[in-house]
């Protein structure tokens, strides 16, 4: 006798069921008794029997040639039986697998390195990769719209004099230059932001958009080139479509990963992703950052002077009600101390040794 | 046995005021599945699905499904899951492929998100459908099949008409969306091809809404008032409120508005949903009636799931998500403990009317997060 366990037998598609015991014997035929009267029913070689897969410890359904089915709740038997009888099947790996024990832990290591390398760096060199072979046109097409969007919503047109424009201009053309940057990938606009007040930031066809408000805080054009030598910095390095690539990205995963926990995919999971996206959002600032301080470097400029125009944005921002500052330049970025310290610091490394 | 039937009897007939829509036995049901058992399967499903690129996710949803099926148990005999994990990979893929298009499309072109909604619209309640037809057909309970008819019509007309006019009447119709939504799920489920039969009265509705409201109302203005009473004045320096990589709030926050509301928001947004559809949830199993002998009886306490619900998201957000295995095994198990099976009936007596179908509905219902619960 290779194995005996007790079953319900179920007839094809009927509810009702008899208890029987099945034995297996060394002719790997099994045999199916009555539990009670202890008759014969039926029997069947085993391998011809479709065998569910074992999952923790529920009911095991043993499906028979004429749709009849063997439910029973002793899976070591059959799991016994299997493994004399059905070398080869791959039905109990994933049980072993599943049982709570080492591999358990070392799936659990492993997934929690994984997850440490997609957020740190899996994530970014992938949309890094994709932002950088996407074609002109999607760039383009997402950049014209997104103005369009803004424009119409936010925006009213310059109140600039032409004068004023074309001065700002010819330093954004230098500023330009100076990057070693294709003089043709970026262009400058002005905009009145209305309640978006004093901004500045960079689609991704290298439209660089400037408010008037901006302009108007600066005490110092040089602070302006600053600026549009940050937002040069981004368009070079692609930082708009990255940000979207990897925070749309890393929804989708976090989506995949735990589709079943549809109760809390958004409160508990959104949360995690704010703060890895806005991680993402700190690093790209400071990437444009240092991008600036080259381009100010070439042109000769004093770094104190974007140095101090994000100074009195910090103080704007601090006068203003919270919610204008909100939409405002620096409310994705990094802690603005923190930025002007490292202008600042970086200065007079640089004034120690010329 | 008697004497735990008389009880519960008892009890439920006390809390709604009302006999049961059948008389008969009642049988409980057992949740036998573990945290820790259940722990290394979720491990295991995230393990491999990342190893597959996503694509064991269909696997990892039979093998959940099954396990929690499998370990729920009624009048001696237990559930099974039997959807096929190719069918169900089919349908995540064309899911995930349609989610592409959609996040392109509207990222080059913003206003296309407007045919997109259109496109929700209509396309909802099919997915719904689809999603509990398949669910129904794939589960069976003494070996045999559970089915539902419910139409694209009926849907639509339960899930995007009512809800528009609950909106549009300033919530105040809302009771009859909700009823609206109910009853499409209690007059369309089958098994063994005996339709299930039952209508939500529309009085007891709208008594849970004014009681969610009122509880509600009356809950956030205390919690708020104590809470802005307690901690105003205190006020919090911007530092302490700053989350790494993002600008400090430039003024200093006064708790006692933090407080009151963050306290307001986990009541609009957990609290009293989770509260009303714990109502709605019981009355729905209280309404349904199988072959006019088998009924349920549900006495899920609204405040315990409440609790239960807060209580597992703090403790999957605290914890990365290493206790979400024991949150949904604890939430089975306390459902299970308050449902029965009243039966009156031979539960042996049905046959499966069914075969096997696409599984497309239910992913798209599974990636879009369109779950609704039943």
């Amino acid at each position: 006798m290779i194995g005996v366990f007790e079953a319900n037998l179920f007839p094809p598609g009927k509810s009702s069921s008899r208890r029987v015991r099945v034995e297996v014997e060394a002719d790997r035929v099994a045999r199916v008794y009555d539990l009670e009267s202890g008759d014969l029913i039926v029997e069947f070689r085993w391998r011809k029997v479709k065998v569910s897969a074992r999952v923790g410890n529920i009911p095991r359904r043993l499906v028979l040639k004429d749709g009849s089915v063997l439910e029973t709740r002793e899976n070591d038997v059959v799991d016994a039986i299997n493994r004399k009888f059905r070398r080869g099947s791959v039905n109990n790996y994933l049980y072993r697998i599943e049982k709570f024990g080492k591999v358990t832990l070392v799936s659990f290591v492993f997934l929690g390195l994984f997850g440490y390398w997609l957020v740190q760096d899996g994530l970014p060199r992938m949309a890094n990769s994709i932002a950088f072979s996407l074609p002109d046109s999607v760039l383009d097409t997402t950049a014209e719209k997104t103005l369009d969007f803004l424009d119409r919503g936010f925006f009213e047109p310059s109140k600039l004099p032409v004068a004023r424009r074309k001065e700002l201009e010819g330093q954004f053309a230098d500023t330009l230059l100076a990057s070693g940057m294709d003089i043709a990938c970026c262009k400058l606009l002005f905009r009145d932001g209305g309640a978006i007040g004093p901004n500045a930031f960079a689609l991704p066809d290298g439209t660089i958009v400037m408010t008037d408000q901006l302009v108007g805080l600066s005490g110092d054009d040089r602070g302006l080139i600053g600026v549009m030598a940050h937002e040069i910095g981004h368009v070079e390095k692609r930082h708009s479509m990255r940000a979207l690539l990897q925070s749309s990205t890393l929804a989708l995963l976090v989506i995949l990963a735990t589709g079943d926990m549809a109760e809390f995919s958004e409160l508990a999971l959104g949360l995690p992703t704010l703060f890895v996206d806005a991680g993402y959002s700190r690093r790209f600032e400071l990437e444009a950052d240092d991008r600036a301080m080259e381009i100010m470097d070439r042109m000769g400029h004093d770094r104190e002077y974007l140095a101090e125009l994000f100074e009195r944005l910090d103080a704007f921002c601090r006068q203003e009600t919270k919610s204008s500052c909100e939409s405002g330049w620096l409310s994705s970025h990094p802690d603005i101390d923190d930025r002007v310290m490292r202008l600042k610091q970086a200065n007079q490394a640089e004034a120690r040794t010329p | 046995m008697f004497e735990q039937t008389w009880r519960s009897a008892d009890d439920v007939a006390e809390e709604s005021g009302r006999s049961y829509s059948v008389e008969g036995d009642h049988k409980p049901f057992v949740f036998s599945g573990g945290s820790f058992e259940y722990f290394g399967i979720w491990i295991s499903n995230l393990f491999l699905t990342i190893l597959t690129v996503g694509i064991y996710s269909a696997w990892a949803k039979v093998r959940r499904l099954r396990y929690f099926y499998g370990n729920t148990t009624v009048a001696d005999h237990s559930f099974d899951f039997h959807g096929s994990p190719i069918a169900i990979l089919k349908g995540r893929l064309i899911a995930v492929a349609f989610f592409i298009v959609y996040n392109i499309s509207i990222t080059v072109f913003p206003s296309s998100i407007l045919i997109f909604l259109l496109l929700f619209i209509f396309l909802f309640p099919w997915v719904i459908k689809r999603s509990l037809r398949f669910n129904a057909r794939m589960t069976s309970y003494r070996n045999v099949r559970f089915d539902f008819h419910g139409s694209y019509l009926g849907a639509l007309y339960a899930l995007i008409l009512w809800p528009i006019i609950g909106f549009l009447s300033l919530f105040t119709l809302m009771p009859f969306a909700t009823r609206a939504t109910q009853n499409y799920l209690a007059r369309n489920f089958s098994y063994g091809g005996r339709p299930f039969k039952g209508k939500l009265p529309i009085g007891k509705i709208y008594g849970y809404f004014f009681k969610t409201i009122l509880i509600g109302f009356a809950l956030a203005a205390i919690g708020s008032a104590i809470g802005y009473l307690a901690f105003s004045g205190v006020e919090i320096p911007p530092e302490a409120l700053q989350i790494e990589g993002e600008e400090a709030p430039p003024l200093p926050v006064d708790l006692g508005i933090l407080i009151a509301v963050y306290g307001g928001m986990l009541f609009a947004f957990v609290v009293a949903p989770t509260y009303y559809s714990t109502l709605v949830h019981n009355l729905l199993y209280n309404s349904v009636v199988l072959d006019e002998q088998h009924g349920f009886d549900s006495r899920l306490n609204p405040w315990r799931m409440v609790w239960i619900v807060l209580s597992n998201l703090i403790a999957v957000a605290a914890t990365l998500g290493l206790l979400y295995p024991w949150t949904q095994i604890r939430l089975a198990r306390y459902k299970a403990k308050n449902t029965s099976l009243i039966t009156s009936g031979d539960l042996d007596k049905y046959t499966s009317q069914l075969e096997a179908d696409s599984a497309t509905g239910d992913a798209f219902g599974d990636v879009l997060d369109f779950d609704i619960a039943f």
